[in-house]
């Protein structure tokens, strides 16, 4: 597991959507507060694949709306892959 | 931010993501204003008049009524119901050296269509198709985003023609032969053109704008033609309304720009940002030169045959862009499109009004060379169009011809661009240019903006004026 997952996430993320990482919290909505669409939601999800290298299903996309969950997802995928 | 406000929101520009936008504005119950520099709205969904022929500027169809992002829009703005588009069926006729292909208004008979000329290929294509309309967006987007749309078409297709024939269309959408555009793009595009082609407003592009205009009217929005701003009023890092022509200030709590991007970052915002740098280093997408011809007899014959004929007499379309200065410089036109406005409408034209426009992408060039070069650019167009439309010159009975400097003036897209930012490899992610700025309240929308899946068309613009609203929409009711 990654040591510092939150903080990579948020830079990951903030990256993708143009924004500054320190405007992310954990519970930063990017669907609403941020105006993330469907196409941005899954470019935030491929940039998150191909970082950790993991792969996260169609049907989680939609759950993806904060960094915490992102995070959760990230956990849930590394945590699969080493079993 | 000061406790007064003329308006919710001012939107800047009112060609289809602008009126989106504030229909969408209006709708929520915010006070909206758009303003317009030009004498009619619609940007390039506009039409005109000359001599008692009618023309449409520069957009001849949409794609994706049925489904998708612009069947969503017209539903929930409530004008699937109140206004008509006439669906062209075959919506396109592509013709390359030895052969002719049509492209229907479904994907099942471009299919059948598709496999007439090229049997040997049918279950390639097949396998094409099954891949771009079957899969989710998700896994296109995995698979395909770093690819090139060459390498998409060359994992399923043998031949060249073929291929010559998938990128002909592509490249009159978007401007970009099909090496140097994302394979995820071009499917996007092909999921709304080929899936559910040719839709034209019944009574031309004006029709379908004026008609957002009213419902925008209805919804107690208020529009301004000629209308220019001058600036945008700032003080970092917010925006606190416009400048017009007249000098007077305007203010509101959000702006929204749906104009040319150059011209929000370099000429209304004076100030250094970081879009200023990013709109001169983005490369943008090739314009087009236009040659408009009423006629003095009925050409039903011709338009019967389709109403928007692609005519290519080179087949390797990256060949066929990578020279397109060859097209104007030697007079030596290698593709075309060829349109019939007016067969396009069910209302009947009168026999000594009917009208065509020839359409040819063009390259970066000094706009001298086009008011210079002109007339003989023009007279080789048409030249071309007759070798596909037998005795076109004798039929003439008015013509004339707009440049991208003729596109530029009336709509200040820089260079006259068709599709704003080029829809190329590295600028297809929504991060690239968003609709999000560095100003808390300024949000862009229109083909200016980087979408994730391309730029142009109608029903990408009208989608980013729909997600500005949403931005603005979802900020003002939390506040």
């Amino acid at each position: 597991m990654p040591q510092n997952l939150e903080q990579e996430v948020k830079e990951l993320i903030a990256g993708v959507i143009g924004r500054e990482p320190e405007e992310l919290k954990l519970e930063t909505n990017f669907w609403k507060d941020l105006g993330v669409d469907s196409i941005k939601a899954i470019e935030i999800t491929v940039a998150i694949e191909r970082k950790f290298k993991v792969s996260v299903r169609d049907e989680e996309i939609p759950k993806i709306t904060t960094v915490g969950q992102a995070v959760a997802v990230i956990k849930g995928a590394l945590e699969k892959k080493a079993k | 931010m000061s406790e007064h406000y003329d308006y919710d929101a001012i939107i800047i520009g009112a060609g289809i993501s602008g009126l989106v936008c504030g229909c969408y504005l209006a709708k929520a119950g915010f006070k909206t204003l758009i303003l317009e520099q030009h004498v009619l709205a619609g940007g390039y969904c506009t039409s005109f008049k000359r001599e008692g022929y009618n023309f449409d500027s520069a957009i001849h169809y949409f794609g994706g009524l049925k489904t998708g992002s612009l069947h969503t829009i017209i539903e929930e703005l409530g004008i699937i119901n109140e206004f008509k588009f006439n669906q062209l069926d075959p919506s396109d006729r592509i013709i390359i050296p030895n052969n002719e292909v049509l492209i229907r208004s479904n994907i099942e008979d471009t299919v059948i269509e598709l496999k007439k000329s090229w049997k040997e290929e049918s279950t390639n294509i097949d396998a094409f198709f099954e891949f771009i309309t079957a899969t989710s967006i998700a896994t296109l987007y995995r698979k395909t985003i770093d690819i090139s749309f060459s390498e998409l078409l060359s994992n399923y297709f043998r031949n060249s023609d073929l291929k010559s024939v998938i990128s002909i269309l592509l490249h009159g959408n978007m401007g970009l032969p099909p090496s140097k555009i994302s394979a995820f793009v071009a499917i996007v595009f092909m999921r709304e053109f080929l899936l559910d082609a040719g839709y034209y407003p019944e009574g031309g592009m004006q029709s379908f704008s004026n008609y957002l205009v009213s419902k925008f009217i209805n919804l107690k929005g208020e529009i301004r033609l000629s209308s220019k701003v001058t600036e945008i009023i700032t003080k970092f890092p917010n925006v606190h309304g416009i400048i017009g022509e007249d000098g007077k200030k305007i203010s509101s709590k959000y702006v929204v720009s749906c104009i040319d991007a150059n011209q929000t970052f370099n000429s209304l915002i004076p100030s250094r940002t970081s879009e200023k740098e990013k709109v001169n280093r983005l490369e943008i997408s090739s314009s087009v030169f236009i040659v408009y011809l009423g006629l003095e007899n009925d050409t039903s014959e011709s338009a019967a045959k389709c109403c928007n004929t692609w005519y290519f007499k080179e087949s390797d379309v990256d060949a066929y862009h990578n020279n397109l200065l060859d097209s104007f410089t030697q007079r030596n036109a290698k593709g075309i499109l060829v349109t019939f406005p007016c067969a396009k409408n069910n209302a009947k034209i009168k026999h000594n009004k009917h009208t065509l426009q020839i359409f040819i992408s063009t390259p970066s060039i000094n706009e001298d060379f086009w008011i210079n070069n002109k007339e003989s650019i023009s007279a080789n167009l048409i030249s071309t169009a007759e070798e596909i439309i037998p005795n076109l010159r004798k039929n003439i009975n008015l013509s004339f011809s707009a440049t991208p400097a003729t596109l530029k003036k009336y709509t200040l897209n820089t260079n006259g661009a068709s599709f704003g930012w080029a829809s190329t490899i590295n600028q297809t992610n929504s991060f690239v240019f968003p609709q999000t700025t560095s100003f808390e309240n300024l949000i862009l929308a229109g083909h200016w903006v980087t979408m994730g899946s391309g730029q142009g068309g109608i029903s990408t613009v009208a989608l980013s004026g729909k997600k500005a609203a949403e931005i603005i929409v979802s900020r003002l009711k939390n506040n």
